[in-house]
C-alpha cells in the first residue's frame, strides 16, 4: 500500500490535469547468466555533429549513454535468443559515441584522463571552441574535473592501438575504466562479442582501445565503439566536429 | 509573487539597518531575490524572529561575539551591559556548575538540596562566546539546552522554551577543541564574521571607547536585572520581573529611534513564520536535497559508518561526496530558515531562492567533506571558508564535473513532477514504472527510487 503521506503530497503539488500517459516501454526481456543490471529500454539518435546534437538531447531532458550502457545493451540482446533482430542489427551495426570522456593532458605532460558521464561534454554546443576536433580545456582548471588519470608511463605499458584477444580485453586497464570496475559485464560482453564476431566475420581478435594525440593544451574527446564489424573497438580519438556523429539519448535520469 | 503590508517586517528591517549602519559595520555577501544583505546579520536577524542557534565562526577580534551582543540586545530589549554579562566565556575549565547551575551552598550545609542557576540559563537570548574552547566531553553538557531550551541540574529542571542561542567559535588553533557532531547538528546555520572592509575598520578604529553602546547600555538596568537573577526567586517569578526591566529599557530605546519589537510582537512573528507555505519549487528542491543526503544506492540509507565511495560508481550526487548523512534537525532548520527569509522579504511562500541560498548556511558546518571532494576545490578562488564555498557550489549550480543540486533540480524536475502528478491521479502502477525508469537502476536521482518505495509500501 502506498505511503499516504507520499499520496497527500503529490495531492497537494500535483497539476490539475492527468499527465499523458507514455507508450509501454519495450518489454525488458529475461536476463542472461542471472545479470543484475538491465539494459535502458527507450532511446533516441541524435545523429550529426556532436557538439550541435548534445545541447538537443539536453534540451529534451536525456542523457548520453555511456560506454557502460551500451555493453550492457549489447550484452543483453547477443545473450538473448528473443532479442528482437531489428534492435539487435541496430546496436551491432552501428558505432555510438558516449558520455564518457577522455582528457589528453597536454603534451609536456602527457597521459589522459578518462571521465564517466562527463558534465563538459553535456555542456558542450556549438559554439564550443575545438581544437583539432576536441574541445579546448584551455582556462577550464582541469584539477576540478574529476577522473580516473593514466600517465605516460601507465600508457607505455598497455596495449593499444591495436586489435586485443579475449584474455588481453579482461585485462585491459582502459576497458575496466570504461566498464566502471564491472568485471562481470566486461567479461560477459567480450565473450558474447568475440563469438558473434566470429560467427559473422571470423575475427579472432576485436575491442581494441585506440587513443589519439595530444596537442599543447588539454583537451577533451568523447569515447565512441566500434560497430560490429568495427570490432566494436572503444575509439579516444574521434571528432566532435564531424558530421558523422552518433549520440544516443536514453530515456532515463540524468546519470551524472 | 504577492506581498502582505505589514509593519512587523518594517520593523525588523529597521533593526536590522540600525546594527548594520551603526553598529557592527558589515559588507553584504549574501543575497536572495535580488535583495542583498550581510550573512552574519541577516542569519542573526532570522535566528531572533525563529528563535534558533547560530554559530559564529571567524578571526580574532572579527566582530562574531560583537554582531550577537547586538542583536540580542536589540531585539529582545536588554541593555548591551547585561547581554555581556549574562553570556559565557569558554575556557576548558568550564563544568556544569560554571555554565549551568550549582548548589546552593548554605542550604546543602543544612542537608537540603537546591539548585542556583547561572545568569545564562535564567535569561532567555544567550551567547556561549569561544564556544570550541570548551572541552568536547563538556560539549555534551549544554546539548539539551541548546537543543530545546531545557536545562536540568541535580533534580532540578527549568524549561526556557526556544531562545535565540549564539555561539562564536574562532577557527582551529591550539588553544581550542574540536565540536562534536551531534553539537554541530544542534546549531541551525553557521555563518563567518567577515573582514567588513577598511573604510568601516578606519570607524571602527576611531571609535575610541566603544562610545556608540552608549545607547544600547543601561548601567542601572543592569544591576536591577542581576539583583533579580541573584534573588533566587523562582524562575516563572524572576522572568516576569526581568521583563518589567525590559519594557522600561524598550521604551528608552524607542525613544532614541529603534523600532523595538514587543512580546506580542514576536509571537507574531513566530506565528506567521510558521504559516507560510513551500512553493512547489522549493518543496521539489528539498526534496531532492533530503534524497541525496539521506540515500545511498548501494547501502541502502546513508550512514555515517559506511564509506561515502560506495556510492561513487551511481553517479557524483551529494551522498557520494560526504562522510555521515542528513539529519531531521537540519531538515526542520532548513524549512524555518528559509520561511523566516520569506517573511522577512514579505513573500506569501518559500520560494527557491529562499531555500537554495539558506541551505549552504544550514549543512556546511554540519557535512564532512571527503578529502577528494576537498581536493577538487582545492585551488579555486573564492570569498568563503572553504567548506561553505564547497556548500554553496555543491548545492546550487555546482562545476563541471561535479554538478549540483540545483542543476539536478531544473534537470529531473519535469520527470518528477510527472510522478507526482502520476500517484495524484490515482495512476499509482505508472508512476511507479516511470519512477523506476527515470531511477534508471541506480544511475538516477535516488528521489525516484525513494518515490517508488513510497509508492509500492516497501
Amino acid at each position: 500500500m502506498a505511503n499516504k503521506r507520499f499520496l497527500e503530497y503529490a495531492k497537494r503539488t500535483a497539476n490539475p490535469e492527468i499527465p499523458e500517459l507514455r507508450r509501454e516501454s519495450v518489454e525488458t526481456k529475461p536476463v542472461a547468466r542471472g545479470r543484475t543490471d538491465n539494459s535502458f529500454t527507450s532511446y533516441e539518435e541524435f545523429f550529426g555533429k556532436n557538439v550541435d546534437k548534445m545541447p538537443e538531447l539536453v534540451s529534451k531532458g536525456l542523457v548520453s549513454m555511456s560506454v557502460y550502457d551500451l555493453l550492457v545493451k549489447r550484452t543483453e540482446l547477443l545473450t538473448n535468443p528473443d532479442a528482437d533482430p531489428e534492435e539487435l542489427g541496430y546496436f551491432m551495426k552501428n558505432y555510438f559515441h558516449t558520455g564518457d570522456a577522455l582528457i589528453y593532458l597536454p603534451k609536456n605532460v602527457g597521459g589522459i584522463r578518462i571521465v564517466h558521464d562527463s558534465q563538459v561534454l553535456r555542456d558542450m554546443n556549438s559554439k564550443s571552441k575545438l581544437v583539432d576536433g576536441a574541445l579546448s580545456l584551455k582556462g577550464i582548471g582541469i584539477s576540478s574535473i574529476q577522473g580516473l588519470e593514466f600517465s605516460k608511463d601507465d600508457l607505455e605499458m598497455m596495449i593499444l592501438n591495436k586489435s586485443l584477444t579475449l584474455e588481453q580485453v579482461s585485462n585491459h586497464p582502459l576497458w575496466k575504466v570504461l566498464v566502471r570496475d564491472n568485471n562481470e559485464l566486461l567479461g560477459d560482453y567480450s565473450e558474447a562479442f568475440f563469438a558473434h564476431a566470429k560467427t559473422k566475420y571470423n575475427y579472432d581478435t576485436n575491442m581494441g582501445v585506440y587513443l589519439g594525440s595530444a596537442q599543447s593544451v588539454p583537451i577533451m574527446r568523447a569515447w565512441y565503439v566500434c560497430r560490429a564489424y568495427g570490432r566494436s573497438d572503444a575509439n579516444g580519438y574521434g571528432s566532435l566536429g564531424s558530421g558523422s556523429g552518433r549520440l544516443l539519448g536514453l530515456a532515463s535520469e540524468t546519470q551524472k | 509573487m504577492t506581498k502582505k503590508s505589514s509593519s512587523l517586517q518594517e520593523s525588523v528591517r529597521g533593526l536590522y539597518s540600525l546594527v548594520a549602519d551603526d553598529f557592527y559595520l558589515c559588507r553584504n555577501d549574501f543575497e536572495a531575490n535580488g535583495e542583498r544583505f550581510n550573512s552574519a546579520l541577516l542569519m542573526g536577524t532570522l535566528t531572533e524572529l525563529n528563535r534558533g542557534n547560530m554559530l559564529l565562526f571567524g578571526e580574532y577580534s572579527g566582530g562574531k561575539t560583537t554582531s550577537a551582543e547586538y542583536l540580542n540586545a536589540v531585539f529582545n530589549g536588554l541593555p548591551l551591559d547585561l547581554v555581556k554579562r549574562v553570556a559565557i566565556r569558554g575556557n576548558p575549565q568550564l563544568t556544569e556548575e560554571k555554565m549551568v547551575g550549582r548548589p546552593h551552598y548554605g542550604k546543602m550545609h543544612q542537608g537540603q538540596e537546591d539548585v542556583v542557576w547561572q545568569h545564562f540559563v535564567l535569561v532567555g537570548p544567550k551567547i556561549f562566546d569561544e564556544f570550541n574552547r570548551l572541552p568536547e566531553s563538556n560539549q555534551s553538557v549544554v546539548l539539551n539546552g541548546v537543543d530545546r531550551g531545557e536545562w536540568n541540574y541535580l533534580n532540578d529542571f527549568i524549561s526556557t522554551g526556544r531562545q535565540p542561542f549564539f555561539a562564536t567559535c574562532n577557527y582551529a588553533d591550539r588553544g581550542n577543541n574540536g565540536l562534536i557532531p551531534p553539537i554541530l547538528d544542534r546549531f541551525d546555520v553557521a555563518v563567518e564574521s567577515k573582514f567588513p572592509g577598511v573604510a568601516n575598520v578606519l570607524h571602527i578604529a576611531q571609535d575610541y571607547d566603544n562610545d556608540k553602546d552608549r545607547v544600547l547600555e543601561n548601567p542601572e538596568l543592569t544591576r536591577r536585572a542581576l539583583t533579580i537573577l541573584n534573588s533566587g526567586k523562582p524562575y516563572r517569578e524572576a522572568q516576569a520581573e526581568l521583563e518589567k526591566l525590559v519594557q522600561e529599557h524598550e521604551s528608552s530605546l524607542s525613544s532614541s529611534g529603534f523600532p523595538m519589537l514587543s512580546k506580542d510582537d514576536k509571537e507574531r512573528i513566530v506565528r506567521e513564520v510558521r504559516a507560510i507555505p513551500l512553493s512547489r519549487d522549493a518543496e521539489q528542491y528539498f526534496a531532492l536535497l533530503v534524497a541525496e543526503m539521506n540515500t545511498s544506492e548501494k547501502y541502502g540509507q546513508k550512514r555515517s559508518i559506511d564509506s561515502p565511495e560506495g556510492d561513487k560508481s551511481r553517479g557524483l550526487y551529494l551522498n557520494a561526496l560526504f562522510s555521515g548523512c542528513g539529519s531531521r534537525r537540519q531538515e526542520k532548520s532548513l524549512v524555518r530558515y528559509a520561511q523566516s527569509l520569506a517573511w522577512l522579504q514579505e513573500h506569501d511562500e518559500v520560494n527557491l531562492d529562499h531555500m537554495t541560498q539558506v541551505a549552504p548556511y544550514v549543512l556546511w558546518h554540519r557535512i564532512k567533506w571527503t578529502p577528494e571532494t576537498e581536493q577538487a576545490f582545492r585551488d579555486n578562488d573564492r570569498v568563503d571558508p572553504s567548506d561553505l564555498h564547497i556548500t554553496k557550489t555543491l548545492l546550487n549550480d555546482g562545476t563541471n564535473e561535479l554538478p549540483g543540486v540545483k542543476k539536478r533540480f531544473v534537470e529531473s524536475q519535469a520527470n518528477y513532477q510527472r510522478v507526482i502528478d502520476l500517484a495524484a491521479h490515482g495512476k499509482i502502477k505508472e508512476a511507479v514504472r516511470e519512477a523506476k525508469e527515470y531511477h534508471a537502476g541506480g544511475k538516477g536521482h535516488p528521489i525516484f527510487k525513494d518515490a517508488a518505495r513510497d509508492l509500492e509500501g516497501v
